[in-house]
């Protein structure tokens, strides 16, 4: 069973996509949840803070999601954060690259909160 | 690359191999993809053909792996780990034969990759439900008052009332075209013809039965049911009747256009009947009109980009930034079960990709299924907005959707392949549209690249700050009348401020401390009262994206190249002020489109000017005021063609001496057109007087420069707010007035000898060299106990739409800020009067409108000027 206190840093550009995976993520019982509006800012909000889970979309300006992934992957204190990509069925061979990048899992967008709990049991399972 | 070192590779790779299992992390299967591509890259360099081809379809396995959820991996990890141990066996034994490498794992690895399928969609949808209800509505009244005004014209010719049923049907045509009811438009089309040509012997008959027609095609769309076709023998009846007054040959031509407009129309009728299939809305009505209020402020802002993307279709940034926003909208429209949103851009978004990708160049119809695609996202949004607050949780497919996604689906396609086998389609296409053809002109052919790369730059860099820009705008949504009650009670507040502070009682208080106090209210007030009047402002932006779209369109149409510039985009206006200002200037840039620019580009080249034709929007402030300029570089107004009319319509006498200005307001007249030719765009003479009275009625102005051969500028001036107007307080006898500080160019103390009468004109007075006619304030509103002696009281002058007048008061008693208050219904309307407003002391002060006073006073002088003689 992952901390349901645990704190998760949703990230999207989309106003109403991060609504929507807060609500999924309440649905399932995680309240302790911070946004983001690109990589940039998730950046910075990671830099300052801990945060034990990240969800970030792909398609993002300034920062994508894939490039706030390697920020991570190659910071000292980030390194083994948990990341999880929001992706789009037309963007899976970006999952290839994310992978290759070290995120930890990612499920494609539209998405069920029951698929949602699956991925985080696996990614907090290992 | 040594078999040491790749059989160092491949340990590490059994070890994390045997780790792995079912709920392994993608953060270790990507270590894993790694090291094996390591070995197939690796493996290739060292010769080992086999085992690179082993590794590699691991690898792909692998990919497999990580895109495909359902798989299961544990098998494949196992199989994996067979494979592995082949190779290295290989590599141990120094036997690079194939067959050790099973054949029996491998074939299966090759034929088992999983290639999706994507399904074909068909899903449709259309038409903004809103507007349409509220375009149907309206045209109850309407309707009622196409009726009224025939039955009045029977009864007798009435100008104006024949003025007006002509502009309902323009009215009704363009709106109609606007909702596609081709029907319509093309009804009120011929019948505006009719009412053009019959002047005074209309055929009453013929209209009741067009009234009667577009009753029951109105009444049917309201329920939802199949509208009647159009009626032959209406049509007929219509030509019928033209004929009979004139020109039987343009008729019949347009009898042919009707018929196959009738046949197009019946496809089109599709469009309007609604489907009754629907699907539920997602519950969350929260959530979606979030969502609708979000994706809409994206797709206004896409609107721009297309445009700058049109002129330069390889910027990849553009394209970028294009395709999140489609991208955005499919991810979240998936979310909430809005297929047709999610197909609709996901298609687009293919389309984009392949831009991208540089597999096509979005250019010509390319780019227009781009804008058809933006514009049905925006009306189905449109349309989930209405039910939303109709609170119907149910949203209608249309069928029309299917053949957009199609056309965008066999583009995309179609291009690809196209491209694929001829090359050169790519670059005859680049050289179809080259980015800005002026500045080539100023760098000489040479330069192409440069320019190009130039061009490249600045619109990255416009598109960069544009996202920046969106990204600041993070806004807390408020109900517009709650915001409205704010203003108004932050106005009172300002009042009833300056009230007490005002109050004799006042100046008698001596404690320091209640002083202070009171200058800090003052403070604050002054301070909220900014705040307040800076919530209504918005930027013009959104107009002027708009205004480009327009543009585009319309120079396609009329097949014109134009290059569309703007500027001062970020100048902010009332809200209330950008609302309505937005038909005013489309108006006046179909018109610089029509009118404005040059049939053809050989008539510019001919005239030395740039084969792009130019139209300007600009906005910007002066002296306290926001100016909106259109500007074309066209022909210019014909001066001679305007007074030639102008004297037809007995509006002026041949022998009459015009300014320039003066001919030029001849335009804004009501119907009032030198076009020779009227087309669909514009050159009925109904509009410009529109265009005047809605500027007028937002207390702004309009004035027009021209110049033949060099171009029109429309220049509208309007106020910074409309709730607040700076004021000149004058006292005229006992009584005070406020004239807006806006219109007064000086105030002056006359000597007797500068003011004489001129008989038919009134008292004139002299400043400097100029003799301008001189008004008493206090004869117009007939107040008595006011100075009589000029040389005692004082002169404003003033001025209107380029006219100076003089204003004599009594006396000035200062400037000030006053908050409008309108006089209520029933003294709404009066001449010289455009409000009023609350003193400091509590009474009410009678805000002075400069152009009717003017009117007024020039009216009253003639009868005036005998008694104005005696005194």
């Amino acid at each position: 069973m992952t901390d349901k206190n645990m704190k998760i840093l949703v990230v999207d550009d989309f106003s109403t996509m991060r609504r929507i995976i807060r609500n999924i993520l309440k649905q399932l019982g995680y309240s302790n949840i911070e946004e983001a509006e690109d990589g940039d800012a998730a950046f910075e909000k990671l830099k300052e803070a801990d945060y034990d889970f990240v969800v970030t979309d792909w398609n993002m300006p300034n920062m994508t999601g894939l490039d706030l992934l390697k920020a991570i992957r190659t910071n000292e204190r980030l390194k083994d954060l948990k990341v999880l990509l929001v992706t789009a069925e037309a963007e899976k061979e970006n999952v290839v690259q994310a992978a290759q990048a070290g995120v930890n899992d990612y499920v494609v967008k539209p998405f069920t909160a029951d698929v949602l709990e699956q991925k985080i049991a696996r990614i907090f399972a290992s | 690359m040594s078999a040491d070192h790749l059989l160092k590779i491949i340990e590490q790779l059994s070890k994390s191999l045997i780790e792995l299992d079912e709920a392994s992390d993608l953060r270790e299967i990507g270590k894993v993809y790694d090291l094996l591509n390591e070995i197939t890259a690796d493996a290739a360099d060292s010769g080992l053909t086999v085992i690179s081809s082993a590794s590699h379809f691991a690898s792909e396995k692998i990919k497999t792996c990580i895109l495909d959820d359902k798989i299961n991996r544990k098998d494949i990890f196992n199989e994996l780990i067979d494979v592995i141990s082949r190779i290295q066996h290989m590599l141990l034994t120094k036997n690079f034969d194939r067959r050790i490498i099973a054949e029996d794992s491998f074939v299966q690895f090759h034929n088992d990759s999983i290639t999706k399928v994507r399904k074909p969609y068909s899903l449709p949808a259309y038409l903004d439900q809103k507007i349409f209800s509220e375009f149907l509505n309206e045209q109850v009244s309407v309707l009622e008052r196409i009726e009224s005004h025939l039955l009045k014209i029977e009864k007798g010719y009435d100008k104006e009332t024949f003025g007006d049923l002509k502009r309902i049907f323009h009215t009704l045509k363009g709106e109609s075209a606007i909702f596609e009811l081709f029907d319509v438009q093309r009804l009120c089309h011929m019948t505006e013809d009719l009412i053009d040509r019959a002047c005074e012997c209309l055929p009453i008959d013929t209209m009741l039965k067009v009234k009667d027609w577009l009753e029951s095609v109105f009444n049917s769309l309201r329920s939802n049911t199949e509208p009647p076709s159009l009626d032959e023998t209406l049509l007929r009846l219509l030509c019928i009747s033209g004929d009979n007054i004139t020109d039987c040959s343009r008729v019949s031509v347009q009898t042919e256009e009707v018929e196959l407009q009738g046949q197009n129309t019946k496809t089109k009728n599709e469009y309007v009947s609604f489907s009754n299939s629907a699907t539920v809305l997602s519950s969350d009505i929260d959530l979606l009109t979030d969502f609708v209020c979000e994706a809409h402020e994206h797709i206004e802002n896409i609107d721009n980009k297309l445009i700058l993307l049109e002129k330069n279709p390889k910027d990849i940034d553009l394209l970028n930034a294009v395709f999140r926003v489609f991208h955005t909208i499919k991810g979240a429209a998936g979310f909430l079960a809005l297929d047709d949103i999610a197909h609709l851009a996901h298609s687009t978004e293919n389309l984009l990709d392949a831009a991208r990708k540089g597999d096509l160049l979005l250019t010509g119809s390319k780019m227009d299924i781009v804008f058809d695609s933006l514009d049905t996202m925006k009306k189905i949004i449109g349309k989930i907005k209405l039910n939303i607050e109709k609170g119907i949780n149910n949203y209608i497919h249309e069928s029309a959707i299917d053949s957009l996604i199609d056309r965008i689906v066999s583009i995309s396609t179609k291009q690809f392949h196209n491209d694929k086998s001829l090359p050169e389609a790519t670059t005859d296409a680049l050289q179809d549209k080259p980015p800005s053809l002026d500045l080539l002109d100023v760098h000489g052919k040479n330069t192409f690249t440069e320019a190009l790369n130039k061009t490249v730059i600045e619109q990255s860099a416009n598109a960069t700050t544009i996202l920046q820009k969106m990204r600041m705008k993070e806004a807390i949504k408020v109900d517009s009348e709650n915001l409205d009650k704010l203003i108004d009670a932050i106005g009172e507040l300002v009042i009833i401020e300056s009230m007490i502070k005002q109050d004799s009682e006042m100046s008698k208080l001596t404690s320091s401390k209640l002083l202070r106090n009171m200058s800090q209210m003052n403070k604050i007030t002054r301070e909220l009262q900014q705040i307040g009047m800076s919530l209504r402002m918005i930027p013009v932006k959104a107009t002027f994206q708009k205004m480009a779209r327009v543009v585009r369109d319309l120079s396609q149409k009329s097949n014109k190249k134009i290059e569309f510039i703007t500027s001062g985009e970020d100048t902010m206006l009332d809200k209330s002020v950008v609302d309505k200002i937005g038909d005013p200037l489309i108006h006046l840039v179909r018109n610089c489109v029509d009118h404005g620019i040059e049939q053809s580009a050989e008539e510019r080249t001919k005239k030395g000017k740039p084969e792009h034709a130019r139209i300007e929007l600009h906005a910007f402030h002066k002296g306290g005021n926001i100016y909106l300029e259109v500007r074309d570089d066209g022909r210019g107004l014909n001066k001679y063609e305007i007074v030639k009319k102008a004297v037809e319509k007995c509006l002026a006498r041949s022998d009459q001496v015009l300014t320039d200005s003066e001919i030029y307001n001849f335009i804004f007249l009501p119907g009032f057109s030198t076009a020779k030719k009227v087309t669909d765009v514009s050159g009925r003479g109904v509009g410009m007087d529109v265009v005047k009275r809605t500027i007028v009625d937002l207390r702004g102005n309009i004035e027009i420069n021209s110049e033949a051969d060099k171009g029109t500028t429309f220049s509208i001036r309007l106020p910074l707010t409309l709730a607040i107007i700076d004021g000149m307080l004058v006292l005229t006898g006992s009584e005070r007035f406020i004239i807006p500080t806006l219109s007064i160019v000086k105030a002056i103390k006359p000597k007797a000898a500068d003011i004489s009468t001129i008989v038919d004109r009134g008292e004139m007075v002299r400043i400097r060299d100029d003799y301008i006619p001189m008004h008493r304030l206090a004869n117009i509103f007939n107040i008595h106990n006011a100075k009589q002696n000029a040389e005692e009281a004082i002169i404003i002058v003033v001025e209107d739409s380029g006219k100076m007048a003089a204003i004599l008061v009594d006396e000035l008693l200062g400037q000030q800020s006053t908050v409008i208050k309108s006089l209520g219904e029933s003294l709404k309307g009066l001449t010289g009067i455009s409000g009023g407003s609350i003193m400091s002391d509590g009474k009410v002060g009678i805000i002075v409108d400069v152009g009717g006073i003017i009117a007024l006073a020039t009216s009253q002088n003639v009868s005036n000027t005998k008694s104005t003689n005696n005194v």
